[in-house]
């Protein structure tokens, strides 16, 4: 029998802290990626409201997503619409219909600028509208 | 004076110092411009002073290439020529047309615009322009409306309209041609064949035939051909019983080089923004002069992408209501009342229009309630308004204020908004030797061979209209003024359904320094023969941004002072 006073070794005692901190924090993270999660849906959901016409954003969406080598998800949509905006996606969240709305014709106008423009179906958008149609196909 | 050349003797010669083959816009031209000068000039026409289906059908030929208007309703064959259809868009050509472009081959001119600067001023009159004023901030000063703003990759450019009375050479100079007192013209004569002397080394006569059987020769010091872009080959072409391969064509480029301004609907904008109107791109009068504004790309990005230049056209989709508006009657009656007011009878029934119009200037009193002390709209209207869409309202803008009243509105400030801007995209393409105008095996009333018209654009043509309207769309998009929608696919080999030409043919008997480049020199002289030289677009290297009808005037009072020192 060993005995409980048994010195740990090094080893012994990583193992017993990764094990612990998987006990203590897994519930944590988990919640976290479900809240996380839900933050995306919630900003994907206020994204698309922002578009007048959702049903033909969403067909030009088909065609933006044929345009990307693999299926892209509503997670990394939201995130690189986003993307301008310090602090991403739980910045965007903070945002009022207004702000957002204001975000992403920033964002526009900048692809414009840059030449960040995709043609879907023959229009000729930017980068940022092509996301936005993509999610608006995603729902 | 004018002649009819069937009243001429049967086998007679004519023997004159300059003979000009050609009555269109480069003719008339250049007798009046020498008109004043001791020098007796015999100009051939091979129409009369009217359209005749007769003369016309001269004109038929076969089309091989690109999809092509039939060639006898392309170009007109009486006194003035083709400007008796002429649209009357004028603008000259730019610096950039005349230079030889990097990656864009068989550009360059061998003169510059600053050789026909001189001439520019004289050649807008001549064709009927109150003003030489080509700077856009200058027009913008004066017109009721504004250029859409961009500012970075997108240009304004304006060109002006010549008036529908103004436009025909034939109508308008036809009395000034008669009176010159050492011109002749020649009504109904066709050249059928340019003849040089036993050496070979120079023109010495034309042979010319009438429909009614007349033949007879002009024999002169120096002759110019300008019969227009497509029968300027064709005539080098068949006038070869002393050279096989056609005069001036030793080095096989008489007919090649064929240019067009293809055109058609690229492209379409939705607005986004509510000052969107484009009025300016509209045909407007300001002053004397109407203008009209279109899109382009600016020169230096051309250069830097390798791009021809593009040039768009806008015109607005009005709403629903606002078109309906514009084929109402009760306009009808107001156009009819002005058309009276101005020559002091009209059509129409006088007492029957102004009640028409009456009715429509007080259609808002419909709308009152009665027996109110000021003229109060019905509550149920103010009911419906409160609870309806905006394009419900809009639609309802004809009966609160009439027809009239909505139409002067649209036709004043900015007037109403588009729905839609369909975009007419007009290329000034690559010259391309393959496309080009051939003799067929047909033969006309008089013998001569008909006309081949194998006209082809390039993929660089394709690409840069496809990346003129990418760009206009970035421009619209940065702006916050609309989306743009490309309705052709770049991709594809074709071209759209809707591809058409200006009825500008040019590039046929191109313009070089070198011999083996082209069948001109710089001073339109045909290189290998002295006493020819040639009127007219065929000269032109590039069709160039512009439209043609200002260069040509141009070029022939240019011709005409070389021409002066030539004979003299």
């Amino acid at each position: 029998m060993r005995p409980f006073s048994q010195p740990m070794s090094r080893r012994r005692l990583l193992r017993w802290a990764l094990a612990a901190g998987i006990a203590v924090a897994g519930p944590w993270t988990g919640l976290a990626v479900i809240a996380r999660q839900s933050g995306t849906e919630v900003l994907a959901g206020r994204l698309r409201a922002l578009l007048p016409h959702r049903l033909a954003a969403a067909t030009l969406g088909v065609a933006y997503i044929g345009t990307l080598e693999g299926q892209p998800s509503v997670a990394s949509l939201v995130s690189d619409l986003a993307a301008d905006l310090v602090g991403g996606v739980d910045a965007a969240l903070a945002l009022d219909r207004a702000a957002l709305a204001a975000m992403l014709e920033r964002s526009m106008r900048a692809d414009y600028d840059a030449g960040r423009v995709v043609t879907l179906s023959g229009w000729i958008v930017s980068m940022t509208e092509g996301r936005l149609c993509a999610l608006a196909s995603l729902a | 004076m004018l002649v009819d050349a069937n009243q001429m003797a049967q086998g007679d010669s004519v023997e004159t110092d300059l003979c000009i083959i050609g009555g269109g816009a480069a003719g008339i031209t250049i007798a009046r411009a020498l008109g004043a000068e001791p020098i007796r000039i015999a100009l051939l026409e091979s129409g009369g002073l009217d359209f005749k289906l007769e003369t016309q059908a001269f004109n038929a030929g076969e089309s091989v290439g690109l999809p092509y208007f039939p060639l006898d309703a392309a170009r007109m064959r009486y006194f003035g020529g083709t400007t008796n259809h002429w649209g009357g868009t004028c603008r000259p050509l730019d610096d950039l047309d005349f230079t030889r472009r990097e990656g864009i081959p068989n550009t360059g001119w061998p003169i510059g615009r600053a050789d026909l600067e001189p001439y520019r001023a004289r050649a807008a009159d001549i064709c009927g322009l109150p003003s030489d004023e080509w700077d856009l901030t200058t027009w913008l000063d004066r017109s009721p409306y504004e250029a859409l703003p961009f500012e970075k990759r997108v240009v304004t450019r304006v060109a002006q309209i010549v008036e529908p009375s103004l436009r025909s050479f034939g109508r308008r100079y036809r009395e000034a041609v008669k009176a010159l007192p050492d011109v002749t013209a020649y009504l109904n004569a066709n050249v059928v064949d340019i003849v040089l002397d036993d050496s070979g080394s120079r023109a010495e006569r034309v042979q010319v035939a009438t429909l009614e059987g007349k033949r007879f020769s002009v024999k002169a010091r120096c002759f110019v051909l300008a019969t227009g872009g497509i029968e300027n080959p064709r005539l080098l072409l068949a006038s070869r019983s002393q050279r096989p391969a056609g005069i001036g064509n030793g080095h096989d480029l008489v007919g090649r080089y064929f240019l067009e301004h293809p055109r058609f609907d690229g492209g379409v904008i939705r607005p986004l923004s509510e000052s969107f109107h484009g009025g300016f791109y509209q045909p407007h009068l300001v002053g004397e002069s109407r203008i009209l504004g279109y899109l382009g790309l600016d020169r230096q990005l051309l250069v830097q992408e390798g791009l021809v230049d593009v040039q768009i056209r806008l015109t607005p989709e009005q709403p629903a209501f606002y078109e309906r508006v514009k084929e109402s009657g009760d306009l009808d009656a107001l156009r009819r009342l002005v058309n009276r007011v101005r020559k002091g009878s009209g059509k129409g029934d006088l007492a029957e229009d102004l009640d028409t119009l009456a009715e429509d200037l007080t259609s808002w009193r419909r709308f009152t309630a009665p027996g109110t002390p000021l003229p109060a709209p019905r509550p149920e209207l103010l009911e419906y308004i409160a609870n309806a869409q905006p394009d419900e309202v809009e639609d309802l803008l004809p009966e609160f204020f009439g027809d009239v009243a909505v139409f002067a509105y649209g036709q004043t400030t900015n007037g109403i908004p588009a729905d839609a801007m369909q975009l007419s995209t007009r290329i000034d393409p690559v010259p391309n030797p393959d496309s080009r105008v051939t003799l067929s095996n047909e033969r006309d009333a008089l013998g001569m061979p008909r006309v081949q018209l194998d006209w082809r654009l390039t993929a660089l043509d394709r690409s840069s209209a496809a990346r003129t309207l990418e760009i206009l769309g970035m421009e619209l998009g940065s702006a916050g003024l609309g989306r743009l929608k490309v309705l052709f696919d770049p991709e594809d080999d074709g071209w759209p359904d809707d591809l058409e030409g200006g009825y500008h043919h040019c590039g046929t008997t191109r313009m070089s320094d070198d011999p083996t480049k082209g069948v001109v020199d710089r001073d339109c002289r045909v290189h290998d023969l002295p006493n020819l030289w040639i009127g007219g677009s065929s000269v032109f290297v590039t069709a160039g941004s512009g439209t043609p009808t200002m260069t040509v005037v141009a070029l022939a009072l240019r011709l005409a002072d070389h021409l002066k020192e030539v004979l003299r």
